[in-house]
């Protein structure tokens, strides 16, 4: 998941000693799920990009605290998560986020925040209908759901970034995948593929 | 996985419904990665960061202003908004190499946020080791660009990279004045010309465009320009090339050394300006005019000689 683990920790002990140009390094591999998570966390709020240059101007100041040979991601996405809602709060905004679909409709290319391979096509109308459910949820369901599919982090990177057991992220997974069924109208007849079906 | 068999994506056991909005998660709209310019902005308000911490003077003395009035505006601007710094970099890329050509234009960085402090009292003491000329009267742009006063012929021999000129038959410009610095490597040539009826004048300084054309090159910057709001900078094409339109404010530009560092005395506040690459060549364009006259007269222009 964390792509070239050797290469991060080569890179945070440089940062560690001061090399900026080796975190500038670490933010050009992270900021992209960083933006992404910023945006999820901060429910559409405000810039996603300001709160996640502020947070890696931040992880970089706590360099010190992170533990050697620890994943990199899920501790700086934590941090980028708490900028994120900490400025939602901040400004007093109870704005809830209204995911839509990209107007091209399109995949987006695969990168470091891509969702996990696995992810099978939607067709539209099955997609439509999930959106509408997704929207309606509540927030902390919508955030598990996004850091875990959307986002394509693992459940221990989502319990991370959320503060919580990687068990507390287990059954808040499950619940939400409950509740959301539970929005879901009967009777749709999915025609989810996977990626490689047509290949 | 196979193609699922028919039945309701409420009947889903919970691993296909993870699969399913794993799918929707492809087409959602979410924030893109922001680009190279992004590290390299964090990059950058650190050093600014660590630099204003541990107080140090700031290696930077203002060059008169072309607009002198913006200047001191923006060197009080309260301190908490120069610390909030959104510092968004484009670095000499080696753009067309790197893919990146929508991010940069070869050897100019672009800043978004106010330059490093600036030292009260130099604004309006002219150029420093740079000058004009011995003989008066001092040509235009004599007391503002760096470099020498050369003639055109000096600088093209001076220069391995074509100059090419803003045509003056076609835009209604007087010659323009030249000026070469030899310190920039590959040297740095600058046509100033004349404000005029069809020009208008950047504040009071008679200049009505200033062209500045280098050999862009991939691992160093030579341009810098810090952006704040409500200045921005807009994609545009110029035959085909891409570059940056800035404008909507005012903004610095610096000329940089070696290791990115604000050349002395080079800072100075800048009107609109255009950013554009014409094969190796790097080109800077900074005048009063619009977006699309700007864009025309930079895709006008033509080899001098």
């Amino acid at each position: 998941m964390e792509g070239r683990p050797l290469e991060d920790d080569e890179l945070i002990r440089r940062a560690k000693d001061g090399d900026v140009g080796a975190y500038e390094e670490l933010v050009r591999r992270y900021q992209g799920v960083a933006v992404r998570t910023a945006y999820l966390a901060a429910r559409g709020a405000g810039d996603a990009e300001d709160a996640t240059q502020e947070a890696f101007v931040k992880a970089y100041r706590a360099l010190a605290s992170f533990r050697d040979g620890a994943p990199f991601r899920p501790w700086l996405l934590r941090i980028v998560a708490n900028e994120a809602s900490n400025r939602r709060r901040a400004a007093g905004r109870r704005a809830r986020l209204a995911l839509r679909v990209a107007a091209s409709g399109a995949d987006r290319p695969s990168g470091d925040a891509a969702p996990s391979p696995e992810g099978a096509v939607v067709a539209a109308d099955e997609r439509d209908v999930l959106l509408r459910a997704v929207n309606t949820m509540r927030e902390e369901d919508r955030l598990v759901l996004g850091y875990r599919f959307f986002l394509g982090l693992s459940e221990a990177e989502t319990a991370q970034i959320l503060g919580c057991a990687l068990g507390t992220v287990k059954s808040r997974q499950a619940r939400a995948l409950a509740r959301l069924r539970r929005l879901l109208p009967s009777g749709m007849r999915p025609e989810t593929r996977p990626e490689t079906a047509d290949g | 996985m196979a193609e699922r068999g028919s039945g309701s994506l409420r009947g889903l056991p919970d691993d296909e419904l993870a699969l399913a909005l794993a799918g929707l998660g492809r087409v959602l709209e979410l924030p893109r990665d922001p680009g190279h310019a992004f590290a390299v902005a964090v990059r950058v308000r650190i050093e600014r960061e660590d630099r204003d911490a541990v107080r140090t003077p700031a290696p930077v003395r203002v060059r008169r202003a072309l607009l002198g009035g913006w200047l001191d505006r923006m060197r009080w601007l309260p301190p908490a908004r120069r610390a909030m710094v959104l510092a968004v970099i484009v670095v000499a890329l080696g753009a067309v190499a790197a893919g990146a050509t929508a991010l940069g234009v070869r050897g100019v960085r672009i800043i978004f946020g106010p330059p490093p402090s600036a030292s009260p009292g130099v604004g309006a003491t002219g150029a420093g080791s740079t000058s004009a000329t011995p003989q008066s009267p001092a040509p235009l742009g004599s007391d503002l660009i760096t470099g020498q006063h050369v003639s055109l012929r000096e600088a093209r021999e001076a220069v391995e990279f074509p100059i090419v000129l803003a045509v003056p038959q076609q835009h209604g410009f007087s010659a323009p004045e030249v000026y070469l610095d030899r310190s920039i490597p590959g040297g740095l040539v600058t046509l100033v010309y004349q404000a005029g009826p069809d020009l208008p004048a950047i504040g009071d300084s008679g200049i009505g465009l200033v062209l500045e054309e280098f050999e862009g090159q991939i691992s160093r910057p030579v341009i810098g320009k810090f952006v704040e709001p409500p200045t921005t900078v807009m994609d545009v094409s110029i035959d085909g090339t891409a570059g940056f339109w800035i404008a909507g404010g005012p903004h610095d530009v610096a000329y940089l050394g070696p290791d990115g560092e604000i050349r002395p005395n080079t800072l100075r506040v800048s009107g609109n300006s255009l950013l554009w690459e014409r094969g190796e060549v790097t080109l800077r364009m900074e005048s009063m005019l619009s977006k699309d006259r700007a864009v025309a007269i930079a895709a006008s222009v033509a080899p001098a000689g």
